[in-house]
């Protein structure tokens, strides 16, 4: 179970100092608004923390783009605002660079070929639950999740919206349990992130077949093909270690999401 | 497992994060969800 709380709050406490700006083909008049800095959670999402970037941009745009629909990019790369924010970062800056984060805010023209619409808050919640609820089918045939009171559920996204740490894990820790005499989750929630910033997913067994606990490298070997070597991943803006087991990774590594998202690093043979 | 060489390379790697930050001027940064007792669970 989830219990290495040292780990369980340096994760949670994971933030990324953010400098956004606006774009400068839907400023109106001739002074540019000064960069708005922030400082916004791995674990959250853009539409959750950026309500104060809006507001102050909004006050430069003209009146009939205020209204539209807002999405953001990172030097031109339109950022998914279903992805959590610390997936985002690790996706464009693979070697934890380039410090503060540069982010364009737009009001218009939004890119509906590349992004879906996430940008409310209620959308950003009900694609949250699924994934919740996907992760919880993996690890306990959706049992838990579904035992659960519509008052848990709120609680776990109140908890990330308000970053709250111990209201969120008072009800998150009974998705981190295995049940019954188990040691191990049925399969691990885990997608494997590609440059591109697609992902793909895989039914994940946290043991072997002898029953022993399998680690990060055992994954890695899984996911290597004869051309391309799998040799690590990066999730919360860290190189995780080989012989971390894949039970104590979900358990302890995953985002709110209750999955893990990893950054794949492959090496071409 | 808290004295495993893998969990404490995992947390050493966590708690360095912030290294990176050492330049930047934080006092200009805002909070993006601001903790004050307002703030209401919400819990029915």
């Amino acid at each position: 179970m989830a219990n290495d709380r040292e780990v369980l709050r340096i994760v949670w406490e994971g933030q990324v100092p953010v400098c956004f700006q606006a774009d400068p083909d839907e400023v109106v008049g001739l002074q540019q608004p000064e960069d708005f800095y922030l400082m916004v959670s791995r674990l959250s999402y853009l539409p959750l923390v950026t309500d104060k970037v809006k507001k102050y941009f909004t006050k430069y745009i003209s009146n009939e783009l205020q209204d539209g629909e807002i999405w953001f990019d990172s030097n031109g790369t339109p950022l998914k605002s279903h992805y959590p924010i610390g997936v985002l970062y690790d996706l464009l800056h693979p070697e934890d660079d380039g410090l503060p984060w540069s982010i364009t805010i737009h009001f218009s023209k939004f890119p509906e070929d590349i992004l879906f619409k996430f940008s409310s808050k209620e959308l950003v919640e009900s694609h949250f639950m699924s994934c919740l609820k996907e992760a919880d089918v993996l690890k306990h045939r959706g049992q838990v999740v579904s035992a659960m009171q519509k008052k848990d559920h709120n609680q776990l996204w109140l908890g990330l919206v308000n970053d709250k740490f111990d209201q969120f894990w008072a009800v998150n820790r009974r998705l981190m349990e295995p049940v019954g005499e188990q040691e191990c989750f049925k399969h691990i929630p885990v997608r494997f992130y590609n440059e591109d910033g697609t992902y793909m997913q895989k039914l994940i067994s946290p043991i072997n077949e002898a029953g022993q606990k399998r680690t990060l490298d055992d994954l890695l070997n899984d996911l290597s093909t004869p051309s391309r070597q799998a040799v690590g991943v990066r999730s919360h803006g860290v190189k995780i270690h080989g012989d971390t087991p894949l039970q104590w990774m979900s358990e302890h590594l995953s985002y709110p999401d209750n999955f893990l998202h990893f950054c794949m690093i492959y090496e071409n043979i | 497992e808290l004295s495993q060489e893998w969990r404490l390379h995992n947390l050493d790697q966590l708690k360095r994060r912030s290294e990176a930050w050492k330049d930047l001027d934080l006092e200009k940064y805002e909070k993006a969800v601001e903790m004050s007792s307002w703030v209401k669970s919400g819990e029915a």
